[in-house]
């Protein structure tokens, strides 16, 4: 292909593909933003518990918290790079915040493996928020 | 044999793999050279391996010769011992000019301990 | 007595070698989503497997040839090289699927970083197979891979409702999201019918030097073997739909995988799982870069085998080198392993008519295999899972991008 409908296709896409990233939220991706949120918090409550009680090995949690943690914040990125109206508005943002804490307290796990104290309070922290993520897809 | 059978056993070999006297692959049949196909009583007379022979195998065999390298080599018909599932000649891969990118890529490996 | 030790430890080798990243992905993302519903489809895919595999494996015993030999004698050189083109290039996804799982498992246990462990995966995977001859391969991997049977003791533990998993051994539709629910089921069925495994079993046999005698070896390997392995996927999917699904729990990471050994059974659970996937899926690597190796030599009539040693098969040594170094390269760009395994299943299934269809011609050739072709039972399974696997090639790719890959 000439030069010039090469350039031509590279101006076209680029805006294009810039817009991907935030635009408006539909009730459906908004869903499963949460869902996912839901399942990241739950498997966090559950690598927390073993923890907590001294089954599993601290090199488990560090490394697993750390992939967990990392999704949470993906999830917190695409909910705050969108726009929504009315009441899903209001669903985003609190969603958003909740996205933050959870990838805040599976920071605080794959920072501190072996604290079994800690690992027991955000075990039931996580919990709640994934109980609160639940709510918010439905 | 009659030249029909003898034709039919032709084009039934070809695409299977060739073993030599030794028992080593050495190739496979890649095409035939007939003879006597406009008089009406084909018969095979030679099997023909490598990649420029690929060539004449559509187009996909055009596409495949491009990235090999290696000469035809034409294996004549009384070299064949035997067919079963393979095609089993009376020589050695070596006497027979078979088998060469195997010993060409030989010296890549031979140098490693435990090969 | 020897034969019996052989069969057993045949069958060790087989089971340990059955569950590779796909059936860990697949049958644990499937229980999260559908409990136990889709157990029925394990069974299907585990008889599937068998079917093909006895086929191959009698093939090769009594032709000394392996299933790619087959192919192109069967579809020609052109039509051959375009199976042979497409069978690599999921052999290489595959293969980089593998080695990243190789390398996460390596990372929960040790966490050391993840793209140091690639490099060292690749290159511990490279020694085994230069070291060991082909039946210690086995062995080690086989044997190791055992200890996955952990899952079946967690999955007890875990008290899952057995009359649902009852229920979800007889074949039904779903309650609901019947498009995913046919995803998931297309992509047991790859997961358990892999090509790369029929590939492997076939040229195997050849490198054992079985003969028609060994066809009642054959038939219990594969049978128990896989039928073993069988009951590996259905302890994975009962541990994802009594832990996870009740919790919405979507498995994204192999980490998950192992969590569910954890609950259940703590530490050792844990260790257990991690060991048993790291030989597992380390071994499904070995027989992924040696199909693929295989395939290319069978399909050009090179020297092949491990048994002939490196010198004696140059050409295929040096083509499961580099298959080796472009999973290294593959996997080192950061792709996720587990999406690139559910990308690598899908394609694999679409791929399987074009190696199938000649195992089954060929198994049926009485000039090929005198007395030992196919007889009427063996026709009757394979005719039957050769429109199995049209219907599932053909919706693979529809189904995966209408469901955006089972996320519905």
């Amino acid at each position: 292909m000439p030069l010039r409908a090469w350039i031509c296709l590279v101006l076209l896409v680029l805006p294009a593909s810039a817009c991907g990233g935030g635009g408006t939220l539909s009730t459906k991706a908004f869903q499963t933003q949460a869902e996912s949120l839901q399942s990241l918090a739950a498997e966090g409550a559950l690598v927390a518990d073993g923890s907590a009680d001294g089954r599993t090995t601290e090199t488990f949690v560090s490394v697993h918290t750390e992939y967990l943690g990392k999704a949470a914040k993906k999830v917190e990125t695409k909910l705050a790079g969108a726009q929504a109206s009315g009441e899903l508005e209001e669903k985003r943002k609190r969603a958003m915040r909740l996205a933050g804490r959870v990838a805040g307290e599976l920071g605080q796990l794959h920072r501190a493996p072996g604290d079994r104290a800690l690992a027991d309070r955000l075990a039931s922290d996580l919990r709640d928020e994934a109980d609160a993520a639940e709510k918010l897809a439905e | 044999m009659s030249s029909a059978q003898e034709l039919d056993l032709g084009l039934g070999i070809l695409d299977h793999q060739l073993v030599d006297s030794e028992g080593r692959r050495c190739g496979n049949v890649d095409d035939l050279e007939l003879e006597g196909v406009r008089e009406g009583s084909p018969k095979v007379i030679a099997i023909l391996v490598g990649p420029p022979v690929w060539r004449g195998r559509g187009w996909l065999g055009r596409f495949a010769s491009l990235f090999a390298r290696g000469q035809t080599v034409r294996v004549p018909w009384e070299e064949v011992e035997k067919v079963d599932s393979a095609v089993h000649l009376r020589k050695t891969a070596g006497e027979l000019r078979l088998g060469r990118g195997d010993d060409r890529a030989r010296r890549w490996v031979e140098w490693i301990p435990g090969s | 007595m020897k034969k019996v030790l052989q069969i057993a430890l045949g069958i060790l080798a087989a089971i340990g070698g059955f569950v590779d990243i796909g059936d860990l992905v697949f049958n644990v993302e499937a229980g999260a989503q559908f409990g136990y519903q889709l157990l029925w489809v394990v069974v299907v895919g585990v008889v599937g497997i068998i079917v093909y595999s006895e086929m191959c494996g009698r093939v090769a015993a009594v032709s000394k040839r392996a299933v790619f030999d087959a192919i192109r004698e069967r579809l020609g050189f052109g039509v051959g090289f375009g199976a042979l083109v497409s069978s690599q290039l999921v052999n290489l996804m595959t293969l980089a699927a593998e080695v990243g799982g190789v390398a996460l498992v390596l990372q929960l246990l040790s966490g050391l970083p993840y793209r140091a462990l690639i490099v060292l995966a690749i290159l511990a995977l490279a020694f085994v197979i230069w070291v060991s001859p082909f039946e210690w391969i086995e062995r080690i991997f086989g044997y190791g891979g055992l200890a996955l049977l952990v899952f079946a003791v967690g999955a007890i533990k875990l008290h899952p409702d057995w009359g649902s998993v009852g229920h979800g051994l007889v074949p039904h539709l779903s309650s609901s999201d019947h498009l995913v629910y046919a995803y998931f089921a297309v992509g047991l069925l790859g997961a358990a019918m892999t090509p790369y495994e029929v590939y492997f079993y076939s040229s195997g046999v050849v490198e054992e030097g079985w003969t028609p005698k060994d066809l009642g070896l054959n038939r219990a390997n594969v049978m128990i073997g896989y039928g073993l392995g069988g009951f590996l996927s259905f302890a994975l999917m009962i541990t994802a739909g009594a832990l996870f699904l009740p919790l919405g729990v979507e498995p994204q990471f192999i980490g998950t995988v192992a969590l569910g050994a954890q609950v259940p059974l703590g530490t050792i659970g844990l260790i257990l799982a991690l060991v048993g996937i790291l030989f597992a899926v380390g071994g499904a690597a070995i027989d992924t870069c040696f199909s693929g190796a295989y395939n290319l030599a069978q399909y050009f009539g090179w020297e092949w085998g491990k048994y002939r040693r490196p010198s004696g098969a140059p050409r295929f040594t040096i083509a499961w080198a580099i298959l080796l170094v472009l999973a290294l390269l593959i996997i080192m760009t950061g792709i996720d392993p587990v999406m690139l395994t559910e990308y690598a299943v899908i394609f694999s299934v679409v791929a399987l008519p074009l190696t199938y269809i000649p195992i089954l011609l060929v198994a049926n050739d009485r000039s090929y295999m005198g007395r030992y072709a196919n007889g009427r039972l063996a026709n009757a399974f394979g005719l039957l899972y050769l429109v199995v696997i049209l219907v599932v090639a053909v919706s693979a790719i529809p189904l995966m991008i209408i469901t955006n890959q089972g996320q519905g």
